[in-house]
């Protein structure tokens, strides 16, 4: 099926389950016995509210299909953004409540007194504050990423489990058949992929462990790790794309990581693998580091749709930043294996000279196809003859070629560069469906 | 996919989520008219709430 059109069915399936308990509660109760229209309202949106929350894991819960018509990152920015709209839905729910005059204040609570489906209508907008809460401030309070994804995903069931009972204990729309025969397939759809994620794929990983070939330090606080399937063929993929490293005893080890691959694509059966890892915090920083050669190591991949495999075009400008670059060096190193003849443009922007992880690797890929580099440092050293500053407009009408309307783009580092990107090339004529961009910082 | 886009597209599917949460209301709008007496379902007035929504009668 083509990637626009797969795009759409999987939109469209999003669309459908948020909206079809609606449609059922609709047609199932009769139309008498409103309390007011503000209920009606405020039950109309927690139920889009809950399918949203049920469905918030299915979108990162790796589902292949899915997470190629969009890509990963994308996916996971749609996760973030709806779950912030789901909650802000919850807020709405409970307020339209409480102005509905039904609800008073005052009758709210957690005591006995209080009625069951009230107490857990409360405590489940208090554990997706919550979430949401601890979602949106993880950065900032600088939560260790591990912690946080466990927390984050316990609290996800909690509320999805609290919701649930909230509604089934209600009444009103949720007493008819219909709904209660949906509201079962929901739960067992939600339990499914919880399964599927947790349980069955870790499952399918523990078959295929790799091996640490080599633990290469690189320029720029980086390391290549050099993996090599154990028992079994390993994976081929589409230059670009990425896998989840899983360094735990087990696959089942809760700490994972989206890495690039930063070796050639095409891979024989039982062929290595490279994955180049920039040190972030503590598990790049700590765990990366001391992997000796022959630790066991779990890759579930590969992912991802930012690849020139998929994209045809008479050439190619690639637009790096800091690690970044490593999925643009695997790009540049299987076209190179191809003999393709195809003009690349890199344009690698790093604070310091010292910062150009994989800078060797690129020069000597050089003379194997037809690739510009440009270098751009932040802090070039004294006597630098390259770029400085950042790329920018003036940088990228230096470098581009005639004809760089015709090009494909594929562009990856940092937030200010990606925004600067989306900016900055649609202004120089490029059409939209020519910029492919994956932020490595996705999770 | 771009940020600007899927940033986006979450505005439109929210803003699509939250007018199908008022069409359901518009839909399910009870027909009888303010001062003609609470619904028939609006019963259990015994025990101080709706039976059927909870709500204080």
């Amino acid at each position: 099926m083509k990637l626009i059109l797969r795009g759409i069915f999987w939109f469209g399936l999003y669309v459908f389950l948020v909206t079809f308990p609606l449609v059922v509660a609709a047609l199932s109760v009769p139309r008498s016995g409103s309390p007011s229209m503000l209920v009606d309202l405020a039950d109309g949106l927690g139920y889009v509210a809950l399918a949203m929350m049920a469905l918030e894991m299915a979108l990162v819960s790796r589902v292949d299909e899915a997470a190629g018509a969009f890509g990963l990152d994308a996916l996971l920015q749609f996760h973030r953004e709806v779950g912030i709209g789901a909650w802000l839905l919850v807020l709405a729910h409970a307020a339209l409540l409480l102005s509905s005059g039904g609800y008073p204040l005052a009758s709210l609570g957690l005591s006995a007194s209080v009625p069951l489906p009230v107490r857990l209508g409360t405590l489940a907008a208090a554990a997706t504050t919550l979430l949401v809460l601890l979602a949106v401030t993880r950065r900032r309070m600088h939560a260790r990423y591990e912690t946080w994804q466990l927390v984050h995903g316990l609290l996800a069931v909690t509320v999805v489990g609290l919701a649930a009972a909230h509604v089934a204990t209600v009444g009103r729309f949720a007493a008819s058949t219909p709904m209660r025969v949906l509201g079962a397939l929901y739960l067992g759809l939600f339990l499914g992929i919880l399964l599927r994620y947790r349980l069955l794929r870790p499952l399918a990983l523990l078959r295929k462990p790799w091996t640490v070939v080599a633990n290469l330090a690189e320029l720029g606080a980086s390391r290549t790790l050099v993996l090599r399937p154990v028992g079994h063929p390993g994976f081929s993929f589409q230059p670009g794309q990425f896998a989840w490293l899983n360094m735990g005893r087990t696959p089942f080890h809760l700490e994972q990581h989206p890495v690039s691959m930063s070796s050639g694509g095409d891979v024989p059966p039982g062929g290595e693998v490279s994955f180049t890892i920039r040190d972030l915090g503590d598990w790049s920083g700590k765990v990366v580091p001391a992997l000796r050669p022959g630790s066991r190591v779990w890759v579930d991949g590969p992912y991802g749709v930012f690849s020139p495999d998929r994209e045809e075009g008479p050439g190619y400008v690639l637009l790096g930043g800091g690690i970044g670059v490593a999925p643009l060096v695997s790009m540049i190193e299987t076209l190179a294996a191809r003999e393709d003849r195809r003009p690349v443009v890199l344009l690698y922007g790093a604070h310091r000279e010292e910062d150009l992880t994989l800078r060797e690797r690129i020069e000597a890929l050089r003379p194997r196809l037809d690739l510009r580099v440009a270098y751009v440092l932040e802090h070039p050293p004294p006597g630098w003859e390259g770029e400085s500053g950042y790329i920018d407009e003036a940088l990228l009408r230096r470098h581009l070629p005639h004809d760089h309307r015709r090009f494909q783009y594929f562009v990856c580092g940092p937030a200010p560069l990606m925004n600067s990107m989306e900016r900055i090339l649609p202004s120089l004529d490029i059409p939209a469906e020519r910029i492919h961009a994956e932020r490595f910082d996705m999770v | 996919m771009g940020h600007r886009i899927v940033a986006t597209i979450v505005r439109l599917v929210l803003l699509l989520f939250a007018a199908s949460g008022l069409v359901f209301a518009l839909a399910v709008r009870d027909p009888v008219p303010p001062g003609r007496g609470l619904p028939s379902t609006h019963r259990n007035f015994a025990e101080g709430t709706c039976g059927t929504c909870h709500a204080p009668p």
